[in-house]
């Protein structure tokens, strides 16, 4: 890997390897979530403030924990935070709760988390961490609520709530369940796939040229 | 053997430690998060809990079937309760709060629970306003198809939450120590007789629905008594009270089949009209104690008739003498077609083919008329009532009489408002299709109608030159 930069480290997280998109992480809580766009930013905004807060923790742990019990290390620091997180917006914030309190449990079961504790947060410091978590959490808010989006529209003509085709569109229900789910991710993945393997070509061939 | 050691007790530390802030959030959460789904379980007791109370108390003894109840609390007292039954309805269990205020009056109802799996679109709209605020302001017991409209398709979730209702209404009564049996008029009572306090049902006669002698301290201040008379669109019921020297002390309108048409005959139910009738004595006239609501005669006169028939059960009960000078009770329908305007009507002679004709008189000068013709049907004699004004214009027929005999359904729908409403306004002579629609399928009752029209117009476009 080159040199890492704060920026770079946060982008890597959106672009090259978005976790839902090119890692393939979390598929549970994208079919889950992304019924409609409303549901896929709150599951986005709840697993992103945990993502940032275990990736910090692991991080500033990543000397103390040893290496052949980190993965339950890893699941203990994560399980805390989130039953924390869940508790502390239960308790104070119920109206916050009430929209994302179904997600919050499911951020348990996001392997998105424990595979940036293993794969990134414990062998860079916070900062990096920090910078990885939030750069992980948007890639995956933003890929789901794509994905989100499109199932909306199709399954019941509305976006965010807000109707935008015609009474006339007669919506497809299946894509708003689960099977509509898989083929909607399916067709996602195939376009990221195609839209980076066509930036990789243009850049060898480019490098070629020079 | 000191790297398994090292890990045993790292992973213990990491472990104590995240168990020991568990506990500590777990410790300065606990009580919001209580106290938080405490409110969530609340909410529909709120919700249907009568807006005056201030506090709640959960009530700790309760009877069979009640899941929970609470009392809505002002300044010490109970001002309401709502309480909480699960029914068995189409998919599954369904919980109902109902809130009752101290009157007995249902204050709303909450349908729903986590079990609730009616049919969407179907027994799910149980749970929608529609239906539940059709219980507001209602009194216990309430019945299927009188008091609530059920949804369509879906009797079964909605007899569930009806008797879910009446169940949690009975607890509740109980509470009140209000009788389970009260009637749902007895709001009307005490509308109609402000001064009562108690209310014994007292006997009643022909014709009258039910009868309550109003009492203060033991005396009878007054009698009320329901009669059900046939408006507009369907049974009115007239709620008439009386005081102990004959005068009406007030009229409430209403009842469960009430269906007159809304902003005309459904009028007939807002104090404006009803407060008319107050301090009056029976019986009384519509155009001289009573301004009928414009466009909805029929309404009007069902009201006056309801009242008119009340208060000669009444005054019998409380043994007044009826007055004499107008025995005719029964709203003729020469009264009823004549035009409002008209304060008091005079019989006049009658030209040949003409049964009956009438003037109507406002300040000493005649405002219109109204003549009586009978034609031969489809079935039968025909009697058509129609009045005019000065300019002649009908201000309104009535199609009947006692030998009335056209087909049901077809030939009799000539008495109908659908048909006879047609007229209104209109100039004789008529013609049928062009100005009125006929009756479809009867045609010969349509034309006889349309005939004793023109020959009652005929006569009075007489008068008026």
């Amino acid at each position: 890997m080159k040199e890492k930069s704060l920026g770079g480290v946060f982008l890597n997280g959106i672009v090259n390897e978005n976790p839902t998109l090119r890692l393939v992480l979390g598929v549970c809580p994208t079919l889950a979530s992304t019924t409609s766009a409303v549901n896929a930013v709150g599951m986005g905004a709840a697993a992103t403030f945990v993502l940032v807060g275990s990736n910090l923790v692991i991080s500033l742990l990543r000397k103390f924990i040893p290496d052949g019990v980190r993965i339950p290390s890893f699941i203990v620091v994560i399980c805390t935070f989130v039953t924390i997180v869940e508790m502390l917006i239960k308790a104070f914030v119920p109206t916050l709760y009430e929209s994302l309190g179904v997600f919050i449990p499911l951020i348990v079961v996001n392997c998105i988390i424990l595979a940036r504790a293993e794969a990134f947060a414990s062998k860079n410091g916070p900062a990096f961490s920090f910078a990885d978590g939030i750069g992980m959490g948007a890639g995956f808010t933003l890929a789901i609520t794509v994905i989100a989006a499109i199932r909306e529209i199709i399954s019941a003509g509305t976006l965010f709530g807000f109707h935008i085709l015609p009474e006339a569109f007669e919506p497809m229900q299946m894509i708003g369940m689960a099977p509509g789910g898989f083929i909607t991710l399916g067709l996602v993945l195939g376009v990221a796939n195609f839209l980076t393997s066509r930036a990789k070509k243009k850049k060898s061939l480019k490098g070629s040229a020079a | 053997m000191r790297k398994a050691w090292d890990m045993i007790w790292r992973l213990t530390l990491i472990c104590i430690v995240a168990g020991l802030s568990l506990g500590v959030t777990n410790e300065f959460t606990k009580e919001p998060i209580a106290k938080q789904n405490m409110m969530k379980e609340n909410a529909a007791f709120l919700a249907v809990m009568t807006p005056d109370a201030a506090d709640f108390n959960e009530i700790t003894e309760l009877a069979e079937g009640i899941d929970k109840a609470v009392a809505g609390m002002k300044d010490g007292q109970a001002v309401g309760y709502a309480a909480q039954v699960t029914v068995q309805g189409y998919g599954g269990p369904i919980q109902v709060v109902t809130g009752m205020d101290a009157n007995g009056v249902i204050t709303g109802i909450s349908v729903g629970g986590p079990d609730f799996k009616e049919t969407s679109g179907l027994g799910s709209k149980t749970k929608e306003p529609e239906f539940t605020d059709q219980f507001k302001s209602k009194a216990a017991p309430v019945k299927l198809g009188t008091d609530i409209q059920g949804i369509s398709g879906a009797t079964i979730s909605s007899a569930a939450v009806v008797s879910a209702v009446n169940k949690a209404c009975e607890f509740m009564s109980g509470l009140l120590g209000i009788a389970v049996e009260t009637p749902a008029e007895i709001e009307a009572y005490k509308a109609v007789l402000p001064g009562a306090v108690d209310f014994e049902e007292a006997e009643t006669a022909e014709g009258v629905d039910l009868a309550f002698a109003g009492k203060k301290d033991g005396a009878a201040v007054g009698y009320s008594a329901q009669v059900t008379v046939q408006g507009y669109g369907g049974p009115v019921e007239v709620t008439v009270g009386m005081d102990m020297t004959g005068s009406i002390t007030g009229v409430s309108i209403g009842g469960p089949g009430f269906n007159e048409t809304a902003g005309l005959g459904a009028k007939i139910q807002e104090p404006a009209f009803t407060d008319q009738f107050k301090a009056k004595t029976a019986p009384v006239a519509l155009g001289t104690d009573i301004d009928a609501i414009t466009g909805a005669t029929v309404s009007s006169t069902a009201a006056v008739t309801g009242v008119n028939t009340a208060c000669k059960f009444l005054a019998g009960l409380i043994g007044l003498e009826t007055q004499p000078e107008e025995p005719e009770v029964q709203v003729e329908p020469h009264v009823a077609v004549m035009t409002p305007d008209a304060a008091e009507i005079e019989e006049i002679e009658a030209a040949e083919g003409i049964d009956k004709a009438f003037a109507g008189k406002k300040d000493g000068a005649v405002v219109g008329y109204a003549a009586q013709v009978t034609v031969a049907g489809y079935g039968g004699p025909v009697e058509v009532t129609v009045g005019i004004d000065l300019t002649g214009a009908i201000t309104g027929i009535v199609v009947g009489g006692d030998q009335f005999a056209e087909t049901p359904g077809l030939g009799a729908k000539v008495k109908e408002p659908g048909f006879t409403e047609q007229f209104k306004t209109k100039v004789a002579p008529v013609s049928l299709g062009s100005d009125i629609d006929a009756v479809t399928s009867a045609t010969v009752s349509s034309t006889a109608v349309v005939k004793a029209v023109n020959a009652a117009c005929e006569f009075m476009a007489g008068l008026i030159d």
